[in-house]
């Protein structure tokens, strides 16, 4: 994107580890969202992985980010916090569970050293089960994942989107 | 007494490492490198379909995402004894050119130059002395004092929030951060810039690898980049300049940025030029081949013994013997059944965890050796048996890059300082000009060979009855990488990878020698036992990645690194 150009994107960012159960529930719901929600363009669903640095060049397009993540916080499997923009960098949240040394926080901190942070952060965090070798997640977590695409839609509706989901039901 | 001091694991790295010293008065005695994960790929291949291995085997790293796709179809070919199209040559190796661009500048700016730079002293820098300073080294365009200020003034709003962000956690104001507040801003605007420099090269890899990382259009036998000029879909002029003009920005960012700023920290830290050598066996591969055979290439390998320039003995081929029969990997220190030196083609992967045993075993990693020696691997290895060589561009640009630290520190340096924790920063830096350079020779290279009509991108293997066993090497970012593959059939009977940080991470072997990391970590000062600052230095300047080194993940989430001293 160039300079000048006006960022307006949202990105729905899931990220973590899908080789570790929980740690990849960000993944997971993008799959979720993208098997049941139809969105508009300016709307992207990112699954972001473990890429850490490399996921700048899409976060720096975002206007809105709404960020899915597991959270390393001592709260009941299954508890759903969401933080938004200042509360985000508060050191709140941990998320360095990827073996990857440069995560998400410090890349926001990066971009934002750089005048490239979206306007608004949004981060929905879900304290895990298990966090072992596991491609599935357990079952308390795959059962919060309507609540959780819940949580999303309820965030888009502030920035004024309406999904529709593709059995035809309004979010 | 000696005491010792643990760091597990060392941050600002791929993967997971401990590093054990033992300090006496204030200078490491000892040391020990331990792996603290298992790999597990090799098991995953057996039974597989050995044209898909590089789609598996460049998953065990996010970070040298392309390397073990490269080494794993070059290793089915050799077996097969399949040569390749000169258009896959070229276009494998812009992506390799381009891949260590990408590594070595992220290397150096976010993984390593926070162990020489001080953030927090930055913003104590005057920026028009700054600029000077920087304009003094190089002409680069944001070396302004507009451009300073604007760091310093983002710097102090970071600073002013608590959160350092990328930056907490490094030892600020450590007595051996000796750099001038101006060197420091300047650097950490250079860290700004690189990461932008960094995407460049990420992104002129995906226009020809489709994405990245982790590489799509590789094949055993070529590459499926369809190349047809008169199509949008398929690799033609506009792409390639695409990638061309990606390719000229980064390597202005590597010779007036990158380049400059190594020089710049080693003649300001001269002291490290005398640390951190450790073992001075070298062994590096040829890359970037030439023709379709790679009987012929542009990056020359051979191996260097006890760090005598005259003991070059060079690989010559894709099939060099020498290199083929030296290897063994040793298994008595490490996490393994039994105190086995097998050869590659005979590598088990059978695991015998038990606990940290500095007298026993302790690492994951196994520890290679080319001829019953341990061998440093890594730019510093390839820049040596260039420079012993007498090769033309390597000789160019090391003379050039020792006369200008000689003069900004205001000592004579010579190559020997190479052997060193900073030398090992200078050669790869040293090796990025080389890289940029070559990027663009293949890429004429094969805008040639397609203005000649020849559209070939691939020859189709074959897989006869019967047992055969290759092998292909890969002079990736961190060094000399290899994969060996044994073919039954049409399946994968055996397969073993022996990766640059096995060479450069490994534990002692059955002879008791250490392994690079713990050799070179030998004689180091400590000023703060608390803050072990310096091993970080010397383990960092081999930029160490562990994902690969060892044979899935152990996961200890959620915690930073802890600095136990004993």
């Amino acid at each position: 994107m160039s300079p000048g150009e006006q960022k307006r994107k949202i990105g729905i960012l899931g990220i973590g580890n899908l080789l570790f159960g929980d740690e990849g529930v960000g993944i997971h719901l993008i799959r979720y969202l993208e098997e049941r929600w139809m969105l508009p363009p300016e709307v992207e669903l990112f699954d972001g992985g473990t890429a850490g640095l490399f996921l700048s060049t899409f976060i720096e397009t975002c206007r809105v980010l709404i960020v899915v993540d597991a959270l390393a916080i001592e709260e009941p499997p299954g508890t759903v916090r969401v933080y938004h923009n200042d509360e985000v960098r508060a050191g709140l949240l941990q998320t360095n569970l990827s073996p990857h040394q440069v995560g998400f926080l410090e890349t926001i901190e990066l971009c934002r050293l750089q005048d490239r942070e979206p306007e608004q952060l949004v981060v929905i965090g879900v304290c895990p089960e298990q966090i072992d070798v596991n491609l599935e997640l357990s079952v308390t977590i795959r059962e919060l994942l309507p609540l959780l695409a819940d949580e999303v839609g309820r965030q888009l509706s502030r920035f004024g989107v309406a999904v529709t989901k593709r059995d035809g039901t309004d979010a | 007494m000696a005491k010792k001091i643990i760091v597990d694991p060392i941050t600002r790295i791929e993967g997971h490492l401990r590093i054990d010293v033992e300090v006496d008065g204030n200078k490491i005695s000892k040391a020990w490198s331990s792996a603290q994960m298992w790999r597990g790929i090799e098991v995953i291949l057996k039974g597989r379909d050995p044209r898909d291995a590089w789609m598996f085997t460049q998953r065990i790293c996010g970070v040298c995402t392309t390397v073990h796709a490269i080494a794993s179809v070059r290793a089915v070919e050799n077996a097969l004894k399949l040569e390749v199209p000169l258009n896959a040559q070229y276009i494998r190796n812009m992506i390799v050119a381009l891949h260590a661009l990408h590594d070595h500048i992220v290397h150096f700016y976010v993984l390593s130059a926070l162990d020489w730079v001080d953030v927090v002293s930055a913003l104590k820098a005057d920026p028009a002395k700054t600029a000077s300073l920087a304009q003094s080294i190089s002409d680069w365009p944001g070396n302004s004092v507009k451009r300073f200020k604007g760091v310093k003034a983002k710097l102090q709003s970071l600073v002013d929030s608590g959160q350092l962000g990328p930056f907490a956690n490094a030892y600020w104001g450590h007595a051996a951060m000796i750099l001038p507040p101006e060197a420091n801003l300047m650097a950490v605007s250079h860290y700004l810039e690189a990461l932008d420099y960094q995407r460049k090269a990420d992104q002129a890899i995906a226009i020809l690898g489709g994405k990245n990382p982790h590489i799509q259009n590789l094949a055993v036998g070529g590459v499926t980049t369809a190349i047809n000029p008169n199509r949008d879909v398929a690799l033609n002029m506009d792409k390639l300049y695409w990638f061309k003009q990606l390719t000229e920005e980064v390597q202005s960012f590597i010779k007036q940025v990158y380049l400059p700023d190594v020089i710049a920290i080693g003649a300001l830290n001269k002291e490290w030029l005398g640390y951190g050598a450790g073992v001075t066996n070298y062994l590096a591969v040829p890359d970037l081949p030439l023709d379709s055979a790679g009987t012929t290439f542009d990056l020359p390998g051979g191996t260097i013994i006890n760090g005598d320039l005259g003991t070059l003995k060079e690989f010559t081929s894709f099939n060099d013997a020498y290199f083929r029969d030296s290897i063994k990997e040793h298994v008595a220190r490490s996490w393994y059944q039994g105190d086995a030196q097998l050869h590659p083609f005979e590598g088990e992967t059978v695991p015998n965890y038990d606990d940290f045993n500095p007298d026993g075993k302790y690492s994951w990693s196994k520890a290679p050796r080319f001829k019953d020696m341990p061998m440093q691997v890594g730019p510093l290895a390839q820049v040596l048996v260039g420079y012993a060589k007498g090769d033309k561009l390597i000789k160019g640009y090391v003379d050039g890059a020792l006369e200008r630290a000689g003069s900004l520190a205001g000592v004579r340096v010579g190559p020997q300082v190479l052997h060193s924790t900073l030398g090992r920063h200078l050669a790869r830096a040293i090796r990025a000009a080389v890289l940029s350079d070559y990027a663009l020779k293949h890429w004429q290279l094969l805008v040639q060979n397609i203005g000649r009509g020849d559209y070939t991108i691939m020859y189709p293997p074959t897989f006869p009855a019967g047992e055969q066993q290759g092998f292909g090497f890969h002079e990736a970012p961190r060094g000399a990488l290899s994969h060996w593959i044994v073919i039954k059939n049409g399946h994968i009977k055996n397969y073993q990878c022996v990766v640059p940080s096995t060479w450069n991470a490994g534990p002692r072997d059955l002879h008791d020698l250490p392994g690079p990391y713990e050799a070179s970590l030998v004689g180091n000062p400590i000023a703060d036992h608390e803050k072990p600052l310096e091993v970080l230095r010397t383990v960092h300047s081999f930029d160490p990645c562990i994902a690969c080194a060892v044979h899935l993940l152990h996961p200890e989430g959620g915690e930073l690194s802890t600095v136990r001293a004993l």
